[in-house]
């Protein structure tokens, strides 16, 4: 009888403690993560003795607790909670960057490019509109601010994700601290043999959270202690815990780098929160400032080239200070000894050739060409050769800012402006007689050499060049010290000399060469024929506008000698630079002197009256350039440029162009209704750059904003079709670990029963055994 | 397939429910907002992309639409500037015809020189006219007055065109490019050139060559130095008879040349006569300093008679003339080469040449030059203004002179009509594309709304559906709440 007591003990003691863990169920039924526990009951063997020696069982115990869990699922869910993490991180940041760059419909550099070509086209309709100037210059202004706006926006999502990772590795590390610390707890537990269901729910917990912001492989001990494994990197052992560690002593492509414990290997997790971070910062966060950069350096660069070789107002610049600086990068403590290509520009330097135009006070213009070398040209040789022309100050600030300021009443340009005066020095033509030579640079006049020259019939005296000469500049100067007491003189004229005379004799003298030792004449190419001045200088005045990117040199060359627009059959043979002739202009008797006449695409050409002599080496040379700056020098420098700064953060409107408008360089010639350079602007709205992949500006653009939208329609659409599988996942285990109250209900129901039950037969033993006490 | 409920999972799964529709109707409401579909481009990259390049080609159809607003702007003033300077032409031509009918007098025709120098200024000033705070027929010299008046020492007027030739063109639709100005070159076209005439008595001709007068011009012949005998002293006069220049010979000489002869015959008081070769012999009482002998043919040479020696008896002094040529009134001249056929002479002001073959100049005087053929429409009404008030022709010459301008006038207007037509051609060619952006523009926005704009009926329609499903999810989760084994176990 006291063994059905006891008996009835144990059911008494096992419904309690059912129903404790049926409270402890109900109590977490909102709990996230709790596994539900479940009772398992088994019965107690039968004793070996008993009254009527049958096997009766002694009652009923929790044979155990089992924490309702599918660990497959779980692990599942955990590697659902890495991708989950990795998109919906990607995404919160994307949403910003795209918030930045503002497309379509909003504010941003495609409607900023718009209004600024649109200016442009509405400055073409009338350039000396100074309204119009100012509008385009402010355009050009809210271009470089737009650009400037989303690079700074660009920066700051850069920094939120910079600190978004710092913020992420701190929470954890902090979770890997937690785990480390349960890993202790459940070793110890579990050589007590308690039951360590509730730290199995705590540590699936953590690594629930943890899988979230990082990838997990785990592999758990038999006591349910775990080991991590993350990006190929060990995280946690139940013996050690490596700690992330941010490296911020490297500058990685996101500007920050990750890394492990004491090993120096960079952590490169491939799912979680901090992967889609990281994905961020070395891609699109990163890819989009530089594709900005690009962009707007690409602009920079192309709307400079063009503007530079432009005209402004004025039909010309006074004063001019490059916006971008030299550096003394050899510490030498001087800009001038730098080469120019090595000397810190934000942009590349080329061989080639930069073309100065002075308009002087009589609006006579004269171009000198001045040849770059990246490497051979320094930036001192620069300055000296822009100062040594005539009207030009150049120098080097002490900021290391180029300065080129024109003396009183001359301007300066760099345009490809056809030069209308075509014979500067007068050779063609003139009415001082003159004899030009055919070689050019270099030649070779041996020391000892001479010849006579007779002018105006005085008779002939000789002329000793007494040192050898390999440059035309050389011979000149050692040839007018003798010339000048003849009444000549030598100048450099189409290139060759030209041996003239003086105004020590009369108009339309005449001069006559004879040939002496080492023949220099017939080395220089002069003619020793008679000579004589023309009773009036023949202008030479070249018009239109040359568009062709490429130089062309022609040459112009009378058939015979002549009076223009009065000999008859008087023509002129224009020849190329290979030598080919390309046409004949008819400029004989029936000639209007001063009539333009056309040899070639765009370009005129017309001649005054005046007598010309081919057989004296009369001609005039001509070279039309495509390119007046074929070095980038201008660009590079930032000189007469539109657009200051190199890129999306740093780009601006140059200075001087907002406080005056008339500084626009609109046209290529000095006329200010001329708007020939604004074509040119314009035409760069459809042309495709290598640099941008062979796009044009807006398709670039276009492509940059489409590439970062696909990105984070992506990673929106991945978010949420991932959440979508995990949402199910989570369904699965809550439909397994989860409680339903329903269910504890009818369990309480059950072991309140059972423990109903037991009380009563406790009653009835007691009752029965009151009955035998009765007895006694 | 889940076969058992979790408690917490109700909520859970109403809790998601609940967002993922609100969520949607949270979405339609921005497009119905909005009015666009697209309103961030992660939206719908590939319509993004589409929006972004129908945007940059809308707004390159606007700055055609407004080119097309200036260009009709401008070609609407020029073409009535050139209408004002054809209907003013047309009077002048009225007028013109009036003055050559030769039955008017002085006092008439100078009545008709006035109005036409008024009509000549209205002209003027339309050609100088300004649309849009430009000039608009000076090329691209925009900011300065393409016409100048500019008058030489010698009287001639004659209106320089300061402008330049370039001609402005203008992108009014895609791949369409149109003219935006006239230049002043256009407008002052003259006719084919023909040959140079001289009108007067100096002995000059044209010379070999193709001059760039136009119209009208005076080349000046004046004397710079008379020399005497053969050869003469360093100061001009004679050795052998003493003969000098007289006072003011200057201005008072009109032979030019060589081969003169002078004839001198004097008493032994110094007094006689002087002949210069065929002319009348003129007397002398020996203190005449300035003592003028004509010849034949009129030319005159002045001569000092103070110093001739006594007793002379017919001698004879050679005596020749050099001088100058100039086109500008004298400021700009050239010596005579009497040995050169084909001298060339510049008006410094305009910078015309004329060639003269200077052999056969005999005599100082000014020569009215007429390059026939290039008198363009200032020069024509300027000369016609000149020529009605020129007192050294006939009323008949002057009538003359009319009619051959009138030539010039019909002329002028036939290039003025001829511009016209061309801006009228513009105008309608403006038009024309007009319509056809129009066209394009109304495709493009259509096609911009088609990617970017919502379809309001299917939003709203959605916005219903995502309403209802959004109650249903809110209703069923207050109903499952409600349901719970706890209502019923007593």
């Amino acid at each position: 009888m006291l063994l059905s007591l006891r008996t009835a003990l144990t059911s008494l003691n096992t419904a309690q403690s059912a129903l404790s863990v049926v409270a402890n169920n109900v109590a977490n039924v909102n709990t996230q993560g709790y596994s539900r526990q479940r009772v398992v009951l088994g019965n107690l063997g039968p004793t070996s003795v008993t009254a009527s020696n049958l096997p009766v069982g002694r009652g009923v115990e929790i044979a155990s607790l089992d924490r309702v869990s599918n660990a497959l699922l779980n692990d599942q869910i955990r590697e659902q909670q890495s991708f989950v993490g990795r998109y919906a991180a990607s995404f919160g940041f994307l949403d910003g960057i795209e918030a930045a760059i503002n497309e379509p419909g909003g504010i941003g550099v495609s409607s900023n490019t718009a209004a600024f070509f649109a200016s442009l086209n509405a400055l073409t309709e009338s350039p000396e509109n100074a309204a119009r100037r100012t509008d385009v210059i402010q355009s050009a202004r809210n271009l470089a601010d737009g650009f400037r706006t989303v690079d700074r926006q660009l920066v700051a999502a850069g920094q939120r994700i910079d600190d978004a990772i710092r913020t992420e590795v701190s929470q954890i590390n902090s979770l890997l601290r937690e785990i480390s610390d349960l890993n202790q707890t459940l070793g110890a537990s579990s050589l007590q043999g308690a039951q360590p269901s509730d730290f199995l729910d705590q540590q699936d917990r953590l690594l629930r959270d943890l899988s979230e912001r990082v990838d997990l492989y785990i592999s758990r001990e038999q006591d349910g202690r775990v080991s991590l494994y993350s990006g190929g990197n060990v995280l946690v052992t139940p013996a050690l815990t490596n700690e992330i560690q941010i490296e911020t002593g490297r500058e990685a492509v996101g500007g920050l780098s990750l890394s492990v414990g004491s090993r120096e290997s960079d952590f490169a997790p491939s799912g979680g929160r901090l992967r889609g971070l990281m994905d961020l910062a070395e891609g699109t966060a990163a890819t989009s400032r530089g594709e900005m950069d690009v962009l707007a350096r690409n602009m920079i660069l192309e709307f400079n080239r063009v503007f530079s070789t432009g005209v402004p107002a004025g039909g010309g610049y006074t004063s001019l200070t490059a916006t971008n600086r030299i550096q003394d990068l050899n510490f030498s403590g001087s800009f001038l000894d730098e080469r120019l290509g090595q000397a810190g520009l934000p942009f590349q330097i080329s061989n080639g050739r930069l073309t100065v135009n002075v308009t002087d006070p009589n609006g006579e213009i004269s171009r000198t060409n001045i040849a770059i070398d990246e490497i051979g040209t320094s930036v001192g040789d620069l300055v000296n050769a822009l100062d040594g022309i005539t009207g030009l100050n150049a120098f080097v600030d002490n900021l290391g800012q180029l300065r080129i300021n024109a003396q009183g009443g001359y301007a300066f340009d760099f345009s490809t402006r056809v030069i209308p005066n075509g014979d500067p020095q007068n050779t063609f033509g003139s009415t001082q007689a003159t004899v030009v030579g055919s070689t050019t640079n270099p030649i070779n006049i041996p020391a000892g050499s001479s010849f006579d020259i007779d002018v105006n019939g005085t008779g002939p005296v000789t002329i000793n060049i007494a040192n050898a000469h390999t440059s035309l500049e050389s011979l000149v100067t050692e040839l007018n010290t003798s010339l000048s007491g003849v009444g000549a003189q030598a100048v450099i004229s189409q290139g060759a000399i030209a041996i003239r005379s003086n105004s020590a004799h009369p108009a339309t003298s005449t001069i006559q060469l004879t040939e002496g030792a080492n023949s220099p004449l017939a080395a220089l190419g002069l003619s020793t024929t008679l000579t004589s001045g023309s009773s009036k200088d023949v202008t030479v005045t070249f018009g239109g506008s040359y568009a062709d990117t490429v130089d062309r040199q022609y040459t112009f060359t009378p058939n015979m000698a002549g009076t223009i627009g009065s000999t008859a059959g008087l023509e002129i043979e224009v020849r190329d630079q290979t030598g080919a002739l390309i046409t004949t202009l008819d400029v004989g008797a029936d000639y209007e002197a001063g009539t333009e006449l056309r040899f070639a695409d765009g370009l005129t050409v017309a001649f005054g009256i005046g007598t010309v002599d081919p057989d004296a080496g009369q001609r005039v040379q001509a070279t039309f350039l495509g390119d007046s700056d074929t070095s980038d020098l201008l660009p590079a420098l930032g000189l007469a440029g539109l657009f200051s700064g190199s890129n999306a953060g740093n780009i601006g409107v140059r200075d001087d162009l907002l406080n005056n408008p008339d500084l626009f360089a609109a046209g290529l010639t000095a006329a200010i209704g001329n708007g020939d350079n604004l074509n040119r602007l314009t035409g760069l709205q459809s042309q495709d750059l290598s640099d941008l992949n062979g796009l044009s500006f807006e398709r670039f653009y276009e492509g940059f904003v489409t590439d970062v939208a696909i990105e984070t329609n992506r990673a929106r659409s991945t978010r949420d079709s991932q959440q979508a599988v995990l949402n199910t996942l989570e369904a699965r285990r809550d439909s397994i670990s989860g409680v339903n109250l329903d269910e504890e209900l009818l369990l309480l129901e059950q072991y309140q029963q059972m423990y109903q039950a037991s009380s009563r037969f406790i009653q009835v033993i007691q009752e029965v055994t009151d009955e035998l006490f009765t007895l006694i | 397939m889940v076969e058992r409920i979790a408690t917490g999972q109700i909520y859970t799964r109403s809790q998601i429910g609940i967002q993922q529709s609100f969520a949607r109707l949270f979405q339609s409401q921005s497009i119905l907002t909005t009015g666009r579909r697209v309103n961030r481009a992660s939206d719908d990259p590939a319509a993004a992309r589409r929006i972004l390049s129908l945007n940059s080609e809308l707004s390159s159809v606007e700055r055609y639409r407004d080119n097309i607003g200036s260009v009709s702007r401008r070609l609407n003033t020029a073409s009535s500037n050139l209408l004002e300077i054809s209907d003013v032409l047309t009077r002048v031509r009225e007028r013109a015809i009036q003055a050559s009918n030769g039955i008017n007098d002085r006092t008439d025709l100078n009545a008709i020189a006035s109005e036409i120098d008024s009509l000549y200024r209205t002209i003027l000033s339309a050609a100088n006219g300004k649309g849009d705070e430009r000039y608009l027929f000076a090329g691209s010299a925009t900011s300065t007055s393409p016409f100048e008046e500019v008058t030489s020492a010698d009287g001639i007027t004659r209106v320089l065109y300061r402008g330049n030739d370039d001609v402005q063109r203008i992108g009014i639709g895609p791949g369409i490019d149109t003219d935006l100005n006239v230049t002043g070159s256009e407008l002052l076209r003259a006719g084919s050139r023909g040959a140079t005439s001289f009108f007067g008595s100096t002995g000059a001709a044209s010379g070999q060559g193709t001059d760039t007068l136009t119209g009208r011009d005076f080349l000046q012949a004046r004397v710079t130095e008379t020399l005497y005998g053969m050869p003469p002293n360093p100061d001009g006069s004679d050795p052998a008879t003493g003969l000098r220049r007289g006072a003011g010979y200057l201005t008072s000489d009109t032979y030019l040349g060589k081969g003169g002869e002078l004839t001198i015959t004097t008493d032994g008081a110094g007094a006689g006569t002087i002949t210069f070769d065929d002319g009348s012999p003129v007397s002398f009482t020996g203190t005449e300093t300035s003592l003028q002998v004509t010849d034949e043919t009129g030319r005159v040479v002045t001569v000092d008679v103070t110093g001739l020696a006594a007793n002379l008896a017919g001698a004879t002094v050679m005596v020749e003339a050099n001088g100058t040529l100039s086109l500008d009134g004298g400021a700009t001249t050239t010596p005579i080469d009497f040995n050169e056929s084909n001298m060339v002479i510049t008006d410094s002001v305009s910078g015309q040449t004329v060639f003269v073959n200077a052999m056969a100049i005999n005599r100082a005087g000014s020569d009215e030059l007429t390059a026939s053929g290039t008198f363009d429409l200032f020069d024509t009404l300027i000369a016609l203004r000149d020529v009605l008030r020129d007192p050294t022709r006939t009323v008949g010459e002057i009538g003359d002179e009319v009619r051959n301008r009138i030539d010039d006038l019909d002329r002028a207007s036939d290039t003025l009509a001829t511009l016209i037509g061309r801006v009228g051609g513009r105008l309608s060619q403006v038009d024309l594309v007009t319509d056809r952006l129009g066209n394009l523009e109304n495709s493009l926005v259509g096609l911009r709304s088609d990617v970017q704009d919502a379809d309001i009926a299917a939003t709203i329609s959605e916005i219903t559906q995502n309403q209802t499903v959004y109650e249903t999810s809110l209703l069923l989760a207050s109903r499952i709440r409600q349901t719970s084994l706890l209502n019923f176990l007593g």
